[in-house]
């Protein structure tokens, strides 16, 4: 599997320069968590000093770099000044919430759009293609953000679903669970579903106008068979690739929905650690969803080399 | 009458990488060619012998590996595919100005116009877009686009091939006019010995990157 | 029958434009149509529902064409000690409309400036890479995958958790608009690219050559020309999303702060429990946000659906 290699290298170096990267702006950001601590005339200056030197924040660059990767093979991932924790336990949690989320979304997406897509394919041209089209196309104008505010209003009103947090406090069932996630798998998913729709319906149109779908067609193969045992498969390829895509842009759109509806996901705990320059916990933040991304496409890719054969050859 | 060759060549060698870089091929592999001033050579050979790759040294548009290129004059070329050769979206009057403009001659409308006329276009066709226009016409409109440089020499790739017979013909015609009224020296690149007969004072012969042969044209 | 397809197509575009002009209009004209000032407190009347607030013993009518207090004409107003909020107040009492119409200044300018800003770097870089090739184009378009793997709402908070988090209002906003520029220049720059790679190999780019045109004129004559279409249809898709990515910001406390009114910071009243369940108007900014983008996607689809109807 030289080929999973080569990728894996390539991934591992992305990671290598994101963090890099990361680690290069934040010297040229002005100030950190422990400046603005200073201007706090309650905590000595020694103390402040005493932090930034145990936590090598006076170090040049390459030694806090250095010293970052190594708190992150203990599996510290640096230090959150804010909870005053390690940062690990705290990103580590917030990861796998966002996972859940996203995963979650991603799955419900794709679930719709894929019998929603062979539909509007094979009804090209008619009413509910057509139908189809406005409405994704009206969806499209919505902007995630208004989609999500409109969903936990619609919530908040109705009282039907639980508004925003991850359970309610006390339980912890699957059911709660589930309850809580509704809301923003809705808002992620209709976030995504235009997009989806649109390319598994182009996809799946081609593949129908092929030579072989007609002489299946002509040897009385029913419509429902001939959409998914033929023209889905054929239509593979640009959905797999379509698929880590789609991972990427829920991620991405989960962020904003995590914040909205308090889902206690990488996205807030982003948004708090940069409004309070907390520098290692943004640096973790940032290259978990790196992580999460490069992992989706990876995964596409693996996908895509598994189902068509035509990709080992090269 | 001895005249001094207008357009010299010396052992021009011209390689292409193939394939990753790991092979190369001679495209041209050592052409010695000389050009009698106002005189026609019909370059005639199979596709793929190496006459665009000439053609397109000789018009300084490549820089050979190896070898001399001697010409007394401007050089202009013109391509076989004339509709590619101009922009779609610019009208005739300024495809032809465009030579004169970029070497900020004077009056570049007025002489791009004169010059539809001479290549038998109507001047009043001048703005319209090369679309408008047929083949042939096209084809009168990239030559006249190359007369803009006042060339000494005219090389022809291919210039009437994809035209029909009749159009061949009035081209043709054409060249010999404007080259008697000129003094142009011209190569004429085809893999059609019949058409290069009935052009060309002289035919040069090419096979595999190499002049292998020259004679003259037998009449009729 | 293709008659129709253009006509109708030409309809949308009229349609998508028309919209447009309406929303850019109305938040040049923000001083005109609104009643007050954005920043005008009214402590008597927080979180007024739409209509006319404080009228007793009443009626108060709507009086069209105007002068304010300072002099200044307004569309309309009631009179005073009343007050009219079409859209509502918020909790200091201040016009949601006009609040909505400066607001809107903020956002679309910070949208289009970034925007701009893409494309004027994707577009160099684009052509530079295109048309040169070699070793900087490699390196550009290493670059840019980069930037286009990584979903750009997260290279935004990337580049903008590592700047100054205190900033005034209007240094914000070229801040913001700058950084969301920077960070999208990767997409149009790769179109740009595959443009002017295919464009430089047509025909009349080697003839331009053959008479001696400079590589400059080459480009600005025969190549970019070229590349206009691509960059329209870019634009059209860039400033709704470049709106919203200012929206998210501010509404995050990352871009345009108080008391400078941007969609975004409007929003972020409805972080609080009973904005959301009481007062449905504060979420007017958003909706503000749909004709932008139903009007700047229409467009882009326009412009693609000529460009192919007319074979380029």
């Amino acid at each position: 599997m030289p080929w999973l290699i080569r990728r894996l290298a390539h991934a591992a170096l992305v990671l290598f320069g994101v963090s890099v990267l990361s680690f290069a702006f934040l010297e040229l950001a002005p100030g950190d968590y422990l400046s603005e601590m200073r201007l706090d005339p309650r905590i000595a200056p020694e103390t402040v000093a005493a932090l930034r030197a145990r936590h090598g924040l006076d170090q040049p660059l390459p030694v806090k770099y250095a010293r970052w990767v190594a708190s992150a093979a203990r599996g510290d991932l640096g230090f959150s000044f804010a909870y005053n924790t390690p940062a690990a336990p705290l990103v580590w949690t917030r990861a796998r919430n966002t996972l859940v989320l996203t995963m979650a979304a991603t799955l419900a997406a794709w679930l719709i759009a894929i019998p929603l897509g062979l539909w509007f394919a094979a009804r090209r041209g008619g009413w509910a293609d057509r139908a189809g089209a406005a409405g994704l196309a009206a969806l499209v104008s919505i902007p995630d953000l208004l989609l999500a505010l409109l969903l936990l209003m619609f919530a908040v009103r109705t009282r039907a679903l639980p508004a925003g947090g991850m359970f309610t406090p006390g339980e912890a069932g699957i059911l709660d669970l589930a309850a809580h996630m509704l809301l923003p798998v809705a808002a992620l998913v209709l976030g995504a579903l235009p997009v989806l729709v649109r390319h598994v319906r182009a996809a799946v149109a081609e593949t129908l106008q092929a030579p072989f779908i007609e002489a299946a067609r002509a040897h009385g193969i029913p419509t429902v068979r001939l959409l998914w045992r033929h023209a889905l498969p054929a239509a593979a390829n640009p959905l797999i690739s379509l698929f880590g895509f789609s991972v990427g842009t829920l991620l991405s759109a989960s962020l904003l929905v995590e914040v909205v509806m308090s889902w206690p996901g990488l996205g807030p705990l982003l948004v708090e650690a940069i409004l309070a320059r907390d520098l290692f916990v943004v640096i973790d933040g940032v290259l978990f969803s790196a992580v999460f991304l490069i992992a989706g496409n990876l995964l596409a890719d693996v996908l895509l080399y598994v189902a068509d054969p035509r990709i080992r050859t090269t | 009458m001895p005249h001094e060759p207008l357009v010299s060549v010396r052992g021009l060698v011209k390689r292409y990488a193939q394939r990753g870089g790991r092979h190369t091929v001679d495209a041209l592999a050592g052409v010695d060619l000389d050009i009698t001033d106002g005189s026609t050579l019909a370059l005639v050979g199979e596709s793929g012998c190496g006459k665009s790759t000439l053609a397109l040294c000789l018009a300084g548009l490549e820089q050979p590996d190896a070898g001399a290129i001697r010409v007394d004059g401007v050089v202009q070329l013109v391509f076989q595919d004339a509709a590619g050769s101009l922009n779609p979206w610019m009208r005739a009057v300024d495809i032809v100005a465009e030579p004169l403009v970029v070497h900020r001659r004077p009056n570049a409308r007025a002489r791009a116009l004169d010059l539809m006329e001479q290549v038998g276009l109507s001047s009043n066709r001048g703005d319209a877009r090369p679309h408008e226009f047929s083949g042939g016409q096209r084809q009168r409109l990239a030559l006249a686009r190359a007369l803009a440089m006042e060339p000494r020499f005219l090389i022809l790739d291919e210039a009437l091939s994809g035209l029909d017979l009749s159009v061949q013909g009035q081209i043709a015609n054409l060249l010999l006019e404007l080259q008697r009224s000129r003094g142009l020296t011209c190569l004429f690149i085809t893999h059609d010995p019949a058409l290069a007969a009935s052009v060309a004072d002289e035919i040069a012969v090419m096979r595999a990157g190499r002049i292998v042969g020259r004679e003259l044209p037998c009449p009729g | 029958m293709w008659l129709i397809r253009a006509s109708v197509r030409r309809r949308g575009l009229v349609a998508a434009l028309a919209l447009l002009g309406a929303v850019h209009g109305a938040v040049l004209l923000a001083g005109f149509l609104a009643p007050y000032d954005p920043a005008e407190q009214d402590r008597r009347h927080p979180y007024a529902p739409p209509g006319v607030a404080g009228c007793e013993p009443g009626p108060c009518p709507v009086r069209w064409f105007v002068r304010d207090a300072a002099g200044r004409p307004r569309l309309f107003a009631v009179d005073a000690p009343a007050r009219i909020f079409v859209l509502g107040s918020d909790q200091y009492g201040r016009d949601q409309l006009a609040r909505l119409l400066h607001g809107g200044r903020v956002s679309l300018a910070a949208g289009l400036l970034a925007a701009a800003l893409s494309l004027g770097l994707g577009w160099i870089a684009g052509a530079v890479a295109g048309y040169r090739g070699g070793w900087l184009d490699a390196v550009l378009m290493r670059a840019s995958e980069f930037f286009v793997a990584l979903p750009w709402l997260y290279l935004l908070f990337a580049v903008r958790a590592f700047l100054p988090l205190e900033v005034p209002p209007e240094t914000a906003l070229l801040l913001i608009a700058a950084i969301i520029g920077l960070a999208g220049w990767a997409r149009p720059a790769r179109l740009v690219r595959g443009v002017v790679l295919s464009a430089k190999e047509r025909g009349y780019v080697l003839a331009a050559r053959g008479f001696g045109a400079s590589h400059f004129h080459i480009l600005r004559r025969h190549v970019l020309p070229q590349t206009v279409g691509v960059a329209l249809t870019q634009a059209a898709l860039l400033v709704p999303q470049y709106v919203l990515a200012e929206v998210t910001l501010s509404f995050l406390g990352l871009g345009v702060g108080e008391p400078v009114a941007s969609w975004g910071n409007m929003l972020a009243a409805l972080a609080q429990y009973h904005v959301l369940v009481s007062y449905w108007w504060m979420v007017l900014p958003g909706v503000a946000m749909v004709p932008v983008f139903l009007g700047y996607l229409s467009l882009a689809g326009a412009v693609i659906e000529s460009r192919d109807s007319i074979g380029l």
